[in-house]
């Protein structure tokens, strides 16, 4: 039985739960004092690359306005990334091995995805790299996208409970300590 | 096990009496009989009592389709919309960027 990472989609605007959505523009508010309908307010724009992480339930019973959305990085931009900080090739792979197996709580890494008419790299999901976008917006993004991925199960429940896993950590204020 | 009655609303409009009761096992009950008591409406839809011949004493109970302390689902009935206040404002854009994660990495990790 055959259990492929990913479902091509192409020019949909239908989004759920695991969609790849790149280049989505988020503002990023640089004055916050807010007080009157029509005032001037500083903004950036932000392209982010993300994976959709709300339910897919949530999205198709329209029980959401706003799309979850985490920040995601390829391979090879995250490995330069790492030569950039200093690590060397060793390091990055062991980095890359540690999120594989899941030992890095805030990070997730999904497969890479190749035929003839689409290709794409691994990519890292960084859990502490979160936004949140108008769900018309995400959608019109997406379709604009053209050939996109779509996360398929189970992956897109192991990365659904990864993300769960990350927020429901607790830190114990007096940690047990066995004395030899 | 203490005696215990509780008070004991009759349901008129399903048309029987709800009957609980605990009662202290004792060698003087004798005569199968049905106990008639009070009981909290709440908690209870139907109760029996039976004692037998052989002093055991049987229980038998349905709980009401809502009880106190249920957690009721109030999805079908109205859904909660938080609103937020919005003002329109007109927002300047001063720079376009491509969003580049920050990836911090532990050191000590728990094995899964």
């Amino acid at each position: 039985m055959e259990y492929p990472w990913f479902e091509l989609q192409e020019n949909s605007a239908d989004i759920t739960q695991g969609d790849i959505v790149l280049n989505c523009p988020v503002p990023i508010l640089k004055e916050f004092d807010i007080t009157e309908p029509g005032q001037n307010v500083q903004a950036e724009i932000a392209t982010i690359d993300g994976i959709i992480l709300t339910q897919a339930c949530d999205i198709a019973n329209k029980k959401v306005d706003n799309i979850i959305l985490c920040a995601i990085t390829a391979k090879s931009d995250f490995e330069q990334i790492q030569r950039n900080q200093g690590r060397n090739e060793k390091e990055i792979k062991k980095n890359i091995e540690g999120i594989i197996k899941g030992q890095q709580n805030a990070l997730h890494i999904i497969n890479e995805y190749k035929s003839e008419e689409f290709s794409q790299d691994y990519y890292i999901i960084n859990f502490k790299d979160i936004f949140s976008v108008p769900v018309e917006i995400a959608r019109e993004i997406a379709k604009r996208n053209g050939k996109r991925l779509r996360l398929c199960p189970p992956y897109r429940e192991h990365l659904s409970q990864a993300f769960a896993r990350y927020f429901m950590r607790v830190g114990l204020p007096i940690n047990i300590q066995i004395s030899d | 096990m203490s005696q215990e009655q509780l008070g004991m609303k009759k349901i008129s409009s399903i048309g029987f009496v709800a009957a609980f009761g605990l009662i202290t096992m004792s060698s003087s009950i004798s005569s199968q009989s049905i106990t008639t008591m009070n009981i909290m409406p709440n908690y209870y839809h139907e109760a029996h009592n039976y004692s037998l011949n052989d002093s055991t004493v049987c229980n038998s109970s349905m709980l009401s389709r809502q009880a106190v302390g249920d957690i009721v689902s109030m999805e079908k009935r109205s859904d909660f919309v938080q609103q937020h206040e919005k003002i329109k404002v007109n927002l300047e854009i001063t720079k376009i960027t491509k969003h580049i994660s920050n990836f911090d990495f532990e050191e000590e990790y728990e094995e899964i």
